[in-house]
């Protein structure tokens, strides 16, 4: 079976040509669209119907950089959220807590303006941690990748957090 | 009838048919149907030259069902029994549909299911709607000459699945093939995109009678891709007009106003509000008391609902991670985009043009026409694909009254997920899956889309089991969930349905014993089909006539021809039985002439063979 990576032809690497997986993304789409057999048989239509799920699961695990650097520690044998091994950096911990906490006050001031420099901030931390990656990989630094990966995470769902809090706000 | 239209082997008589398929466009306040004729969208329009057919529907005594601009004036005259938008309440059950204000109906709850109490009995949405559709189809068998092989019915991209799945029941009901439910937006952007064919990031402002869309959506190499889209499914013209209505309460000091004094100055209110498009100031006579307001006093008011688009379509441009400079244009779509506050406001937000060159009311059914045109076939689609995203979260509920999505908000569908999940008690054998849509994190701020049990698992200790559940939306954002105990393979399959909406068995009742069904529709599809038999009759003869006409002696060609003329100058009438007769006289009369050819073709097939070949 093919890796995601290779269903758009490309390498298996975390810094992937990004022009690339978009026109092969959509290449393989049309190809495998289920409105191609709108006047076709149930089987052509239940298999197109399952082709295209996993070409848009494999394009938005690759799509995604905290998907990609995760699939791609699968890969190599590494799960990064294996339920067992928890640890993590202290000062990050202490720093997380402190994130939450700002976003509580914010939830209850319902301040908007201020919510949004909060998402505004955290999303360029995770602009950060995304490069960092990037040059883990690049020296095939799957350890470090794994922590990052981790604490990406954490980045990410602080900032979903914030971003669904704006829209009950909205 | 099937011996005339014998071929030689290899070959098919059939003649090569443009399949007639439409694009519908049921909206709020109205509806509309369009088709692509010589390559070009154009809208069908009625008897009357109307392409617009406003979603009324009156349910009147003896079952006197009325659709469109005939049904109309009830809704003043006999409000309870004339349902105006019916979209607001699709997919809804009754306790969301109860929140309507100013609500005129006698709503009935059935099971989750909201019920009209009309004359014509307790109907549901799904079967009002579907009255309006078949009207739709009617309009566009008329006028295109023929049977429909299939329709593209268009819903706001905010539609959740519940009310896609009634949408899709109320066609079924109305005997239309749905080629695909096509997001609005998208439809509109198609409708844009193919005359323009500018490649880019595009927004799609609808704000229709009842609901407001945004999508933001991209354009490249033929693929139509929507990043994101949000709205809101109560926000809509409606509420624009209910601003002058509540200011006019206000200013004349009403206090109570019943049903038929509510539709009267609903209509009045809509009235001023276009007015006020063109016009500095409006007023009507409300309760015999003047009232009028002036374009400033209703732009005032008009910004907080359009201040809260502006809010949607930022947060959806956030989610397609596009920046307002990234935006090409501005699509405007539906009747409210009309009012000049609005493109006003839409087009500073965005810092750029309004397209507004296709009539805002008409673009989403030409959009819809031109995909149908591609799904029956009558077009080659190598060179557009319209790839759709979920618009609301899905999920489960888990422990403590929380809902842990499956699949995200505008994930690009068809999508499947599997989740897994586990036993938390020893010996546990039933698990119970609650499937959830939306975007908050309690379950009960989500819409409830089903429950279903496993059974059947091995009792296990606590955390054993590994119970896979999977989740699949199709092209049409339509979401069937499985559900599979792994170690030991117990299954349960269910298809989104139950909770709201109407199970298979409600739906083949409503088909048989619907009384929206009225006689003389059946008729019509009677006389319908008989004339598509007549053409294919004179086609096949004509063909056959075409090949093999040296075969005939001279007294029996013209004995068929004169019976192909008798059949030809009926085949148009609307009699029926005329035309069955003329029919079968052909067939008669040509009975030895297909003999002949059967002869010849079997002769010609058995050449070259043994006898013994076809004896097995």
């Amino acid at each position: 079976m093919q890796n995601y990576f290779e269903i758009f032809a490309l390498d298996t690497v975390f810094d992937i040509d990004n022009d690339k997986l978009q026109s092969s993304y959509q290449e393989q789409i049309a190809k495998h669209h289920p409105d191609k057999f709108a006047s076709g048989s149930d089987r052509e239509k239940t298999q197109a119907l399952q082709n295209t799920s996993l070409i848009n699961t494999a394009y938005n695990t690759l799509n995604n950089p905290l998907d990609r650097a995760t699939y791609l520690l699968d890969l190599n044998g590494i799960n990064a959220f294996d339920e067992k091994d928890t640890q993590m950096d202290v000062d990050f911990l202490m720093a997380q807590i402190e994130y939450r906490e700002t976003l509580e006050s914010l939830e209850k001031n319902k301040d908007e303006m201020k919510l949004d420099d909060f998402i505004e901030s955290i999303s360029n931390k995770i602009k950060n941690s995304i490069k960092e990656l990037s040059a883990f990989f690049a020296n095939n630094e799957f350890n470090q990748a794994k922590n990052l990966v981790r604490e990406l995470k954490f980045y990410i769902q602080l900032n979903n957090k914030a971003k669904a809090l704006m829209d009950e706000i909205l | 009838m099937a011996l005339l239209q014998i071929s030689e082997p290899g070959q098919s008589s059939a003649p090569h048919q443009h399949k007639l398929a439409v694009g519908i466009d049921l909206g709020t306040t109205n509806s509309l149907v369009a088709s692509v004729k010589s390559g070009k969208a154009s809208v069908l329009t009625d008897e009357n030259n109307e392409a617009i057919l406003p979603s009324v529907v009156h349910c009147g005594k003896d079952n006197k069902l009325t659709v469109g601009c005939d049904a109309c004036p009830y809704a003043k005259t006999d409000p309870t029994n004339t349902i105006v938008s019916v979209k607001r309440f699709i997919g809804l059950s009754y306790k969301e549909a109860k929140e309507f204000k100013n609500c005129p109906y006698k709503l009935v709850e059935n099971l989750n299911n909201v019920l009209f109490h009309t004359a014509m009995g307790d109907l549901s949405a799904v079967e009002i709607s579907s009255s309006i559709l078949s009207s739709l189809r009617q309009r566009a068998e008329d006028s295109l000459g023929g049977e429909l092989s299939g329709a593209v019915v268009t819903v706001p991209a905010y539609f959740n699945d519940a009310q896609r799945q009634a949408t899709k029941d109320a066609a079924k009901l109305a005997n239309i093939k749905v080629l695909r439910l096509l997001n609005e937006p998208t439809a509109a952007a198609v409708a844009y995109g193919l005359e323009s064919g500018e490649e880019g990031v595009h927004a799609v402002y609808d704000l229709g009678g009842g609901t407001f869309d945004i999508s933001i959506l991209s354009f490249e190499r033929g693929v139509f891709k929507v990043l994101s889209t949000g709205g809101d499914s109560a926000l809509g013209g409606d509420d624009f007009d209910q601003l002058i209505i509540d200011d006019c309460i206000e200013e004349l000091g009403i206090k109570e106003l019943n049903p038929s004094q509510m539709q009267k100055i609903k209509q009045f209110a809509r009235i001023a509000k276009e007015t006020l498009t063109h016009e500095e100031s409006a007023k009507f006579d409300c309760l015999e008391m003047p009232y009028s307001i002036t374009k400033d006093k209703f732009n005032k008011l008009a910004k907080s609902l359009i201040k809260r688009t502006l809010l949607l379509s930022k947060r959806a441009m956030r989610d397609a991670e596009v920046e307002v400079d990234d935006i090409k244009d501005v699509i405007m779509v539906g009747g409210s985009t009309r009012m000049p506050i609005v493109r006003e406001m839409v087009g500073e937000l965005f810092n750029t043009e309004v397209l507004c060159s296709i009539n805002p009311d008409e673009v989403v059914a030409k959009g819809a026409a031109i995909q149908a045109n591609i799904l029956a076939g009558n077009k080659s689609n190598d060179d557009m694909l319209l790839l759709d995203v979920l618009p609301l979260s899905l999920g489960l509920e888990t422990m403590g009254g929380l809902v842990e999505k499956v699949i995200h908000r505008n994930t690009t569908i068809p999508i499947t997920r599997a989740q897994e999940f586990t036993t938390f008690k020893d010996g546990q054998t039933v698990m119970s899956i609650h499937v959830l849509q939306g975007e908050r994190e309690l379950v009960e701020d989500c819409r409830s889309l089903a429950k279903f049990e496993l059974r059947g698992i091995p009792p296990m200790v606590a955390g054993n089991a590994r119970i896979r559940v999977e989740f699949q939306v199709d092209a049409d954002g339509l979401l069937s969930v499985n559900a599979t105990e792994e170690t030991s393979g117990v299954k349960a399959d269910i298809t989104i349905k139950p909770s709201y909406g109407l199970s298979d068995e409600q739906m083949e009742k409503m088909l048989k014993d619907s009384i929206l069904y009225a006689k003389d529709d059946i008729e019509t599809r009677q006389l319908h089909e008989m004339q598509v038999e007549a053409d294919r009759t004179l086609e096949a003869i004509d063909s056959a006539l075409d090949k093999d006409k040296n075969m005939l002696d001279e007294v029996m060609l013209s004995a068929i021809l004169s019976a192909r003329e008798e059949l030809q100058n009926v085949a148009r009438s609307n009699e029926e039985k005329l035309i069955k007769d003329k029919i079968d006289n052909l067939e008669t009369t040509a009975a030895k002439f297909v003999e002949m050819r059967m002869n010849k073709t079997i002769a010609k097939a058995m050449q070259g063979h043994n006898l013994e070949e076809f004896e097995n």
